[in-house]
């Protein structure tokens, strides 16, 4: 009984089995969803990290300019921010997904 | 002393338009000693900045992030607040000969 409980910490320790949520932002809506019927785009940003190691944020920038690349002419608004974190064993996982709707 | 462990505490953007040929960008930095701040005004500068750097125009599609820094624990911390866009011209008003 005691090695089952000390081999399902051990795989919990070792999976990202817990999330969160630190910030969710919704941005102005500058376009008619009916009338202009826009599509929706995606952009995701991740950073591995171990132990806090880490110098820089720069994954959010890179999500900011993929979001850009998939409306290179367009308007994009009423874009969806969230910034969540899943933990692992001593590490853990920074994710930024950014998610739209584009007018060309 | 030169290194660091960055972590992001917000993100937030407005709607990107669809000219971005001119890139704004501003930031604030407060470094912050024994964990003690006494205020949070070095962040009011960073609005007048971008402003500044679009005078004909209007500041668009703006990333906006907070970032938390640590250089030593309970000792060395900063904050970084930093702000990038797009500006865009205004439009000329178009003459209507009659």
């Amino acid at each position: 009984m005691n090695r089952t409980y000390l081999f399902v910490f051990v795989f919990m320790l070792s999976t990202a089995c817990t999330h969160s949520v630190h910030n969710y932002h919704v941005s102005d809506s500058r376009i008619h969803l009916v009338k202009q019927r826009p599509k929706t785009v995606e952009a995701v940003g991740e950073q591995f990290v171990i132990m806090g190691f880490v110098t820089q944020t720069d994954y959010v920038n890179q999500a900011f300019s993929d979001l850009q690349a998939t409306c290179p002419r367009g308007r994009i608004s009423h874009i969806h921010t969230r910034y969540s974190t899943s933990h692992g064993f001593l590490s853990w996982t920074n994710k930024v997904k950014m998610k739209a709707f584009c007018v060309q | 002393m030169v290194s660091s462990c960055a972590q992001l505490g917000s993100v937030s953007t407005t709607s990107i338009p669809p000219q971005r040929d001119q890139k704004v960008s501003s930031e604030a930095y407060r470094f912050i000693f024994l964990l003690l701040n006494f205020n949070n005004k070095y962040v009011d500068s960073i609005t007048q900045d971008l402003a500044n750097q679009c005078p004909e125009g209007r500041v668009e599609g703006i990333l906006t992030k907070d970032e938390r820094i640590m250089y030593f624990p309970l000792i060395a911390h900063a904050v970084r607040v930093s702000a990038e866009g797009y500006c865009v011209p205004f439009r000329t008003k178009k003459r209507v000969r009659r």
